[in-house]
């Protein structure tokens, strides 16, 4: 096996024992959340991965359209509310085809008459006409039991769909941002992306007709059993019962019952977790493999030279702009799968939980840290930051006790030290990052067909 | 290859070691609260409290005959649902803890009653979740809160000003469930009673200067403006505008407004302007006001005598079914809370213990006058502070 081969065996066979030592050392219920975690930012760090890695463009927007994803797992499965679409859906419909015909109308005198003054007055008029609906809409509908409702809803279809929609939505959102500002290069690109992402976060949080906005919306369906659920289902007690006869044999009879009760409530955690794990697990492997069967074409090794020397590239006929166009809505469309499997994941909408910090520069970080332009990186790079920033607490606490443990309990340091012990998080994510670029500046698993 | 083993046999070692394990009859209780994250500043003090009443219970001698209770942080984050869960996760399978206080924010609220809570079984009582949707999560009875929901204080406000009376407003509201939830229960009780609402805008925490948002406030013609806000935050910033400009007569606060910290900064410039708080009669608050004293716990914030309140409930729910068991805890929290039984005010929990443990009945009431609806929630009571000679005074209990 050669030394890459080698560092891919062993990164993912202590990938593995990490969790098992968790699932062993601390609870399986525990290690099955980070797993499902890890799975979710893989995926994110692939959109990533695809953006930066295969073609070099710095994407710090990644937050907007796993936002975006996040919205579609909403308005897809969510259930309609019956009086505000009755109340303001004609009026919001009608807004919304007013506006894509101004857009579409202007776009034709543009193209057509050339003629800046009637391209003008078309936005300015359809902007007006547009207004006048959506305002008068988006207020009734608002008014509809606020504190409960207050949105349209959304088209009560299977939640799994959304993942699909989600794709879609942020590769649509992709396409119109890069026709705008693909035309910028790395840094300026990075802030126009920036901006992005804030714009949409800001849409969302504030168009509470179709997002509830920061009122959250929660209770998202689930595309697998809830634990109370399957804790009635005789089918699941006979089960469970089996399973675990060997141990409940042992006990005495009055105790079996409360025994069996806890162990259904562990295992239906459980099973209600490797379900997900399942479902993230076969989206994981599908992108992963149409990714590496991507980068290795003929299209991947345009892409890269690309990256490399864009106006060679570009003197040898390749089209860099639309290439560019293509990448930045395939990365973005993952971006936008993987929003819509954490809403559907955590069972809500939580507008006001999008920060760059936690959506889009830990998403970078794993990009780095795993090794830019490998797919497989960006699944270790995923799994590694996820599993710290949820292990550091304990870790910290640890840390905090031992490192004082000489000192008296109500020492000030000590105290002082414990008290701000999850602190440690955000010190770990820096020490990593310093640490792997120390020691291996490609990241854990480099890239490896660099030269083309 | 080995430097990697080592590397990793240390980390295996680290995380074993963090959980090992207390002496078998020290009982643990999770306090779960966003120590990082958009209200850091927060949650210390309200930990504190609920750590302050842990200790309470444990030193009396009587907790189940004797048994020590130990309180065990986690961290909720306030934004990350999924970090949120992961802790919560930790603190009841690894920690076995018996009980959860926290967590501190609505979003990650739902996620842990939804995904932890309801699913393991374990009681759950939020000293500072506030979003109204949160009446309506499935928790399989499993999540209560000691922190009444926005809804009822925005009605209580509502008539305060109207009482006043004050007939036209502006009102900026920090734009998170919280400021939302609360601006919109004002909002609408507050045209019921006759009152006009000039203009109503968001503001977003932690930007620099809020002068265009206040010119815009102002220019609605309102002289008095209600600020949804947090102190430490926007809620600050927009006073400081206003001030700044002179652009308003009186300020009307809700709870996330109301502290020390605002009148030692701006002083007499704000006399006759009022909020409420969340709070009981003047008997409890007037206890509860000494205790944390002593505590060292500074009571000039919001959510920290129901974090008191939060805790205490958890202990007493144990003592009344005599066992630390997970569903013995739920079973009884509504007993001990309600009515009927000895009134329990805070500082009083050995009282308390020894009246359970003799089979007798207790009425809590603590810091903040609690007593739960049927789902588990606490009705509310709201403290009236004015601002009078450059200090909060506690005018009525509505």
């Amino acid at each position: 096996m050669s030394q890459y081969n080698i560092r891919v065996v062993v990164t993912f066979g202590i990938m593995f024992l990490l969790l098992l030592m968790v699932g062993l050392g601390q609870s399986w219920s525990l290690s099955l959340s980070i797993l499902n975690l890890c799975l979710i930012s893989a995926i994110m760090a692939l959109g990533v991965n695809i953006q930066w890695g295969y073609a070099g463009l710095f994407n710090v927007g990644i937050m907007g359209f796993t936002a975006l994803g996040g919205l579609s797992a909403v308005l897809i499965s969510k259930e309609s509310v019956r009086e505000a679409v009755k109340a303001g859906g004609m009026k919001m419909l009608v807004a919304i085809v007013i506006f894509s015909l101004a857009i579409a109308v202007s776009i034709y005198i543009y193209k057509k008459l050339k003629s800046k003054w009637w391209v003008i007055a078309t936005i300015l008029t359809g902007f007006f006409i547009t207004r006048y609906f959506y305002l008068d809409a988006a207020q009734s509908i608002e008014a509809i039991n606020p504190a409960f409702s207050g949105y349209l809803g959304g088209l009560h279809l299977p939640v799994l769909l959304s993942w699909i929609a989600g794709g879609f939505l942020a590769a649509g959102a992709a396409w119109l941002i890069g026709k705008i500002s693909l035309g910028l290069r790395t840094d300026y690109l990075a802030i126009a992306t920036l901006g992005i992402s804030e714009i949409i976060i800001a849409i969302i949080k504030n168009e509470d007709w179709l997002s509830r906005g920061v009122k959250n919306v929660t209770a998202i369906p689930r595309p697998v059993p809830y634990e109370i659920d399957l804790q009635q289902a005789i089918w699941f007690k006979e089960m469970v019962g089996k399973i675990y006869a060997g141990k409940l044999d042992l006990l005495p009879v009055s105790d079996q019952a409360a025994a069996l009760n806890a162990y259904m409530s562990d295992a239906s955690i459980v099973l209600v977790k490797l379900c997900y794990s399942g479902l993230f697990l076969a989206v994981l492997l599908l992108i992963i493999i149409l990714a590496g069967l991507a980068l290795n074409s003929p299209w991947g090794r345009m892409i890269r030279a690309i990256r490399d020397n864009e106006t060679a590239a570009s003197a040898m006929g390749k089209n860099v702009k639309q290439r560019h166009l293509q990448i930045f809505v395939i990365g973005s469309a993952i971006a936008g799968v993987s929003g819509a499997m954490l809403v559907t994941y955590n069972g809500q909408f939580t507008p006001g939980s999008y920060i760059p910090l936690r959506y889009t520069f830990l998403i970078w970080v794993m990009v780095i840290v795993g090794g830019s332009g490998n797919n497989l990186g960006s699944v270790v790079g995923g799994f590694i930051i996820w599993f710290l920033w949820i292990e550091a607490e304990p870790v910290g606490f640890w840390l905090a006790d031992l490192s004082t443990s000489f000192l008296d309990k109500e020492n000030y340091i000590r105290q002082h030290l414990l008290n701000n012990a999850q602190y440690i998080r955000l010190i770990f994510m820096g020490a990593v990052l310093l640490v792997v670029m120390r020691f291996s500046p490609d990241g854990i698993l480099p890239e490896t067909n660099k030269k083309l | 290859m080995k430097k990697y083993f080592k590397f990793i046999v240390c980390f295996a070692v680290a995380i074993n070691m963090a959980t090992v394990c207390f002496a078998a009859d020290t009982i643990k209780i999770g306090v779960l609260q966003a120590f990082t994250g958009p209200i850091e500043s927060l949650t210390p003090p309200m930990a504190s409290a609920a750590e302050f009443a842990i200790n309470e219970a444990s030193d009396s001698g009587v907790f189940l005959g004797g048994k020590k209770i130990k309180a065990v942080r986690a961290d909720s984050t306030c934004i990350d649902a999924a970090a949120a869960t992961a802790a919560a996760e930790r603190l009841v399978t690894v920690e076995k803890v018996v009980a959860i206080v926290g967590p501190s924010c609505s979003g990650t609220s739902a996620a842990v009653a939804t995904k932890v809570s309801a699913p393991i079984g374990i009681t759950t009582i939020s000293s500072s979740a506030t979003s109204a949707a949160l009446s309506e999560i499935k928790d399989n009875g499993y999540f209560f809160r000691t922190a009444p929901s926005d809804a009822r204080q925005g009605q209580v406000l509502a008539k305060i000003t109207i009482d006043k009376g004050i007939k036209k407003v502006a009102i900026t509201y920090t734009n998170n469930d919280y400021g939302k939830g609360l601006s919109e229960s004002f909002g609408k009780a507050y045209k019921k009673l006759g009152g006009k609402i000039l203009m109503t805008s968001s503001h977003e925490d932690g930007k620099a200067d809020y002068s265009a948002a206040v010119g815009s406030l102002s220019a609605s013609g309102a002289h008095s403006l209600v600020v949804f806000g947090f102190i430490d935050q926007g809620g600050k910033g927009i006073i400081q505008a206003s001030l700044d400009s002179g652009a308003f007569d009186s300020f009307i606060f809700a709870d996330g407004m109301i502290g020390s910290s605002l009148t030692k900064h701006f002083g007499k410039d704000l006399n006759g302007s009022y909020g409420t708080m969340p709070g009981g009669q003047s008997e409890a608050t007037e206890k509860w006001k000494s205790i944390a004293k002593s505590a060292g716990i500074a009571i000039d914030g919001p959510f920290r005598g129901s974090s008191y309140d939060a805790a205490a409930l958890v202990i007493l729910a144990a003592q009344a079914g005599n066992s630390a068991d997970k569903a013995s805890i739920q079973k009884h929290v509504m007993a001990v809370a309600n009515a009927p039984g000895e009134k329990i005010y805070a500082g009083e929990l050995k009282k308390a213990l020894k009246i359970l443990a003799k089979g007798g009945e207790i009425d809590y009431v603590g810091a903040e006058d609690v007593e739960f609806s049927e789902i588990g929630e606490v009705f509310g009571s709201y403290q009236e502070m004015e601002i009078k000679g450059g200090e909060f005074v506690s005018v009525k209990v509505h």
